[in-house]
């Protein structure tokens, strides 16, 4: 099978005007090879802005964000005053030529600029509008705010993040702003691929309220159920794996590691038991544990005996050792392992791509599927401010370079 | 209007051999959306996650614990025995009538079936094939297995979070699980479309280890071009400050407090009772808070300590300023003002006691909330499958249980 060059979403083109909590979203469309278009105010927006900011840019230069080159890969920028009526006039008209439209803005705002759902699906009865909010268009919240961590905190996740005895903590890199995104991707997707099914061709409004993609994430750590049949309140995980003991184990080296035994019946404890024995690891186990049952009243020797095992070895090659038993061993990795990690240098997951205005090439999370039949994955770096202005113009819209000097000197472009 | 459209997906037929999480979470959203997603499962080969998570009472039974029936909601069931030829056969004759087949298994086990993608292909030559296990189908972990809690280990989610000097605990266990499954089903939705303008199908192989790097924001980017490790922030953001989880009146009680704006900071002195606050010049301005943030979050924690985190979240939000309660289950199902009544659902069967309650999916379509079903029993639909879509008689089908291929 040989893959075409061309991404899945060849064709499909969305309008990407989400802020940070929706800024994955337009990335995913873009790995999977849609034309995605971020709509700027003249001047860039605030995702440019924020830190943390790349090394070695020169004294003097504006610093430039890591933010940005993350979540605007493989992206086309231009820039249009939407306030301004011309502007208004022109993102129109790019609906027009639009598939999916993606938004983050507070309940009521893009209405009040004339770009509603119902305004945008008169106009054009195709589109798919998707839009993220933190608590949803409706309902006593509609109004309040949020950024990541609010929407960590009222989602449930965060509760449940760290030890006992410190405050809970929020995810790492905004798992909130991710899940959203996430949410908010699919089901535009589904109402694409729902279109192109439907002889009329009708678009989809898709409305993900923060909150509620993010809870989706607690749905067996704090499954509901176990507070309406028996009024339990999960804590904070700590160090608690499945069936109660723990699962995250320091090695000889120092570096971390969790350590599972596959849960329930089947040969996989036996195969620990062998391991133990093989590697002289002294402990109190008889063929006894091989019976779950008496596991789970006794899960203090198991962890005692793991502990000993992970005390004797490098977290390598415990990780090797314990999977070629057919134990669920994963190494606890920073992003310097992942990125030597030589399973995902041989799938080719991460994506170099030029930068040719800082003049370097930069490594970044490429896509985490692979398609038979079609090429996903990021094609070029994040966009300079209004980089593809005129060519987004000329070719979209059929506006002539005097036009766009006008809008220029009239501050809409 | 939208009660008279179909729902996208109708008409799409999924032959989903997911089991435990991840997988079935994606075909959860498939048929949520209103595709036709049958289960294909064994007794031979039971889903697992029947028999791990919480049940109403003890002893549970296959069909009633919280999280199989969370993960599979409006999914048919059909039992078929794939270690029998004919049961392989009847897999074959599911598929032929699907457009997608789904499947999470490490390793070759679907082409041990007989069931890999060029069999398949066969049967129906523009089938869309996901398989999304931990590691994905190339590469030298590819007989790699771990549950959700390995995966989120691997992909770098303990490492990026958490407080200076503690154990890497990271995200809470599964996350993954949760989070991968938007990634297969955008995969999945983006190879229909492809399909629906080409004609053509094809294999998708979709690792969850990696979709978890993927969530790793601009941490990889820190190391690659900036050649640093971050060090895990705690509950700080680089471009906030109040940013964290304080202390409130009871036990275990949190709120989460975020200003960004100067003017953000000083709405928050207001609701607090400290106008002058917003006059102190170690806190006027982001810079200035982020150099004395010990100090700010002291002010903070002082001032919420002795107060009820609801009451600080809906006096805050009224004086415009980010703040919520972190909430545990009890908020989430009781005192929160959306999740109870607009994102759980309340599920019952006739014949049991128990009230399910599930998720909705978190994607309004039309402004409409999807429609559920409880998930399936165990084979519930073997009788309609097989005498319906494939057109078996009910001697033959009879013949099948008897034979043990329907098991």
């Amino acid at each position: 099978m040989s893959a075409s060059s061309a991404g899945p979403l060849a064709g499909v083109r969305a309008l990407d005007l989400a802020g940070e909590a929706g800024v994955f979203a337009g990335r995913m469309l873009a790995e999977l090879g849609a034309d995605v278009i971020r709509v700027e105010p003249p001047g860039g927006d605030a995702v440019r802005r924020r830190p943390p900011f790349l090394d070695g840019v020169a004294a003097g230069d504006p610093p430039v964000s890591l933010y940005h080159l993350h979540f605007n890969a493989g992206k086309r920028a231009i820039t249009l005053d939407i306030r301004h009526a011309e502007g208004a006039a022109l993102l129109a008209r790019l609906v027009a030529e639009s598939d999916i439209w993606l938004d983050s803005a507070a309940p009521g705002e893009m209405d009040a600029l004339g770009f509603g759902y119902e305004t945008l699906s008169a106009l054009h009865p195709g589109l798919v509008y998707a839009t993220i909010t933190p608590f949803g268009n409706d309902g006593p919240m509609r109004d309040y705010r949020a950024n990541d961590l609010i929407g960590a905190a009222m989602s449930g996740l965060m509760y449940l993040n760290g030890m006992i005895e410190d405050p809970p903590i929020v995810p790492g890199a905004e798992q909130a702003y991710h899940m959203a995104s996430l949410a908010a991707v699919s089901a535009a997707l589904v109402a694409i691929a729902g279109r192109e099914r439907d002889p009329e061709r009708r678009g989809r409004r898709v409305d993900v309220s923060m909150q509620e993609a993010t809870t989706m994430a607690t749905l067996q750590t704090a499954n509901a159920n176990i507070y309406t049949w028996h009024r339990g309140i999960p804590e904070r995980q700590g160090l608690t794996g499945l069936g109660g003991g723990r699962h995250l184990f320091e090695c000889r080296d120092g570096k971390w590691i969790s350590f599972t035994i596959p849960v329930g019946e089947g040969p996989f404890f036996g195969f620990f038991l062998d391991w133990l024995r093989d590697d002289g690891v002294s402990h109190e186990l008889s063929d006894a544990w091989l019976d779950p049952s008496h596991r789970a009243g006794h899960v203090a020797p198991v962890m005692d005996a793991i502990t000993a095992l992970c005390s004797k070895h490098d977290r390598e090659t415990l990780f090797h050792e314990g999977q070629r038993r057919r134990l669920l061993l994963m190494p606890v990795n920073d992003v310097a392992d992942l990125a030597h990690d030589p399973h995902l240098r041989s799938r080719d997951y991460f994506a170099a791509v030029e930068h040719p205005a800082l003049g370097r090439t930069l490594e970044l999370p490429g896509a985490a599927y692979h398609f038979s039949a079609t090429t996903a994955g990021i094609r070029h770096a994040a966009p300079a401010v209004g980089e593809h202005t005129d060519e987004v113009l000329e070719t979209l819209l059929g506006i002539d370079g005097n036009e766009r000097d006008r809008l220029r000197r009239e501050g809409v472009l | 209007m939208s009660d008279a459209r179909p729902l996208p997906l109708a008409g799409i037929r999924v032959a989903d051999f997911f089991w435990l999480i991840a997988g079935p979470a994606t075909s959860r959203v498939l048929a949520d959306f209103g595709a036709d997603v049958i289960k294909i499962e064994s007794r031979s080969r039971m889903d697992n996650i029947r028999t791990i998570g919480p049940q109403p009472s003890q002893p549970g039974s296959m069909d009633t614990n919280a999280v199989f029936n969370d993960v599979n909601t409006n999914k048919r069931s059909v039992n078929l025995n794939l270690r029998t030829p004919r049961g392989v056969e009847l897999a074959k004759e599911i598929v032929r009538h699907s457009d997608i087949v789904t499947n999470n298994f490490t390793g070759d086990r679907m082409d041990r079936w007989g069931l890999g993608y060029e069999a398949l292909r066969e049967v129906r030559p523009d089938l869309i094939m996901l398989t999304m296990p931990v590691m994905g189908t190339t590469g030298p972990y590819i007989r790699y297995g771990a549950y959700g809690n390995g995966v989120i280990g691997f992909g770098g989610m303990r490492t990026n979070m958490g407080f200076p000097g503690r154990p890497p605990v990271g995200i809470a266990p599964l996350y993954s699980d949760f989070s991968a499954p938007y990634f297969a089903v955008s995969a999945l939705m983006a190879a229909l479309v492809h399909r629906e303008r080409s004609g053509e199908g094809q294999f998708i192989d979709l690792a969850q280890a990696e979709s978890a790097v993927s969530l790793l924001g601009t941490d990889v980017l820190e190391y690659t071009a900036n050649g640093r490790v971050p060090a895990p922030p705690g509950n700080r953001a680089h471009d906030y400050a109040p940013h964290g989880a304080y202390p409130c009146w009871g036990t275990d009680r949190w709120v989460a407090i975020a200003v960004r704006e100067d003017g953000d900071w000083r709405a928050l002195c207001a609701a607090m009772g400290m106008p002058a606050l917003a006059d102190d010049a170690r806190f006027a301005t982001l810079a200035d808070r982020k150099r004395h943030e010990d100090a700010l979050d002291d002010v903070v924690a002082g001032w919420t300590r002795e107060r009820d985190a609801w009451q600080i979240t809906h006096v805050l939000q009224a004086s415009g300023v980010m703040a919520g309660v972190v909430e545990d289950l009890e908020d989430m199902l009781v005192r929160d003002p959306h999740l109870p009544s607009l994102h759980f659902e309340r599920l019952q069967r006739d014949d049991e006691d128990a009230v399910f309650t599930t998720h909705r999916q978190p994607a309004r379509l039309d402004g409409a909330s999807l429609p559920l079903q409880r998930a399936p029993r165990m084979g519930e639909h073997n009788e309609e499958v097989l005498t319906g879509l494939l057109g078996l008689s009910h001697d033959e089908y009879v013949q099948l249980m008897v034979d043990e291929v329907v098991y």
